[in-house]
């Protein structure tokens, strides 16, 4: 054999195996490839938290569960202090049981559905003068509470809506307030600082971010733009070691 | 491996600036945000934060997308996002790297960059003529969804960017918030 011929071969072997390895990336990435092999779509978890099953090396396919609560809520970091306690709308996470808030909104009239199979409650309407900053007007147009494995408060999250600035961050305030005065000092918070700045212009944002070992709270107040009102959202989590 | 890592990122900012005509001159653009003027720099978003921010801000925006429905499911953002890639309905036939150029095109053609763009993938993706209404039929994205995806993941993306918030304001805001733009993507 020559050397020519044996350079020829050699060139047809990996041209072969290099056509071959890009047929079979490009199928493994098809819907309906992904789907036989039980991968979810492109990196998105379902609805219960968990993640797909295969692996992918350009990061299709799973995702790291930890990654995304990460991302969410912070991460479990040693380095910064426990929570004097871990609050949530009266609630302590962790510790409170869907018997409890169900019992809760049973007591006050307040309509709940369970969603995702059973491992979140949504409320809706909830009375401000039910919360613990209830001195201010601004109710909850709905709360999801979200139990770990069906049985402790994992995290809750709410959604307010409001027309007046001024309300609108008295609330935030407020709910800021309750959960230094249980948790800790605030780890962050920046945006805007009154009503009067959040009122200047559309999507100005306040936030402040609590950052513990175990806990994690995130409220932002944001002008949603004229005629559109204010939004303020809040989320309590518990972090996990 | 840092290096290299380092090399390849720049390569892909220095071709996604290539795909934006990344000449020293401010683009002309006619996107809706063209005319706008942040407070920081008189000029437009895409002329102030330039194509490598842009490529930032989608990437985080995605990020987090991904993170609030691993954390909550379909809670707040609906069930749209987890359909990426799966062709039903057939405005989700994009897998995620073209969705994340096409997001990219537009956000850079309404900001007022170039009509299309050369994303971190190397394709080029049309901005200008990408059809909203199209593109979230059957999607049936709600008005409170749209809202929180706005709130909670577009404003703190182009914070957490660096974008300040006086910018935010005077140059993103208006294009997001406008009435028809929000009817192009919620309700259908």
């Amino acid at each position: 054999m020559t050397t020519t011929s044996m350079l020829r071969r050699v060139l047809y072997w990996t041209g072969g195996v290099l056509a071959l390895a890009t047929v079979l990336t490009v199928a493994i990435h098809l819907a309906p490839v992904r789907e036989a092999l039980g991968w979810k779509p492109l990196g998105v978890a379902d609805a219960t938290g968990g993640t797909s099953s295969g692996w992918c090396p350009f990061g299709f396919g799973s995702t790291d569960a930890s990654a995304k609560v990460a991302i969410t809520h912070a991460p479990h970091d040693p380095a910064q202090p426990r929570a004097h306690a871990r609050p949530a709308l009266g609630f302590t996470l962790d510790a409170t049981t869907k018997a409890d808030v169900t019992a809760w909104a049973t007591a006050h009239q307040i309509a709940c559905k369970a969603t995702q199979g059973g491992a979140t409650l949504e409320c809706s309407d909830v009375p401000a003068a039910l919360l613990p900053s209830g001195e201010n007007k601004l109710g909850l147009e709905t709360a999801w509470f979200f139990f770990a494995g069906g049985a402790k408060l994992e995290s809750v999250q709410t959604i307010r809506r409001g027309a007046d600035p001024t309300t609108v961050v008295a609330a935030f305030d407020d709910a800021q307030a309750a959960v230094t005065a249980q948790a800790g000092a605030p780890t962050v918070r920046d945006g805007v600082t009154d009503a009067g700045d959040l009122a200047r212009g559309a999507l100005r944002q306040a936030r402040v971010e609590y950052r513990f070992q175990d806990y994690h709270a995130l409220m932002r107040a944001t002008n949603m733009g004229a005629a559109k009102g204010y939004l303020l959202t809040e989320t309590y989590a518990a972090v996990l070691d | 491996m840092f290096m290299k890592t380092a090399l390849l990122t720049a390569g892909l900012v220095a071709t996604m600036g290539m795909g934006c005509g990344g000449d020293d001159a401010p683009a002309v653009g006619t996107g809706p945000g063209a005319k706008l003027k942040c407070t920081s720099s008189g000029m437009n978003a895409f002329d102030t934060y330039g194509a490598a921010a842009f490529v930032a801000v989608n990437e985080e925006a995605v990020s987090e997308t991904l993170a609030e429905v691993g954390a909550h499911g379909t809670t707040n953002l609906g069930d749209s996002f987890t359909k990426i890639g799966t062709g039903t309905p057939p405005s989700t036939a994009d897998a995620l790297p073209a969705f994340k150029g096409k997001l990219a095109a537009f956000l850079v053609y309404a900001y007022g960059g170039p009509d299309s763009t050369t994303y971190t993938d190397g394709v080029l993706y049309a901005g200008k003529t990408q059809d909203m209404v199209a593109e979230h039929t059957g999607l049936n994205i709600t008005s409170a969804e749209f809202d929180y995806f706005i709130a909670m993941i577009v404003v703190p993306s182009l914070l957490a960017k660096g974008v300040s918030m006086d910018d935010v304001t005077s140059c993103f805001a208006p294009v997001v918030t406008d009435a028809s733009f929000k009817a192009s993507i919620v309700g259908h």
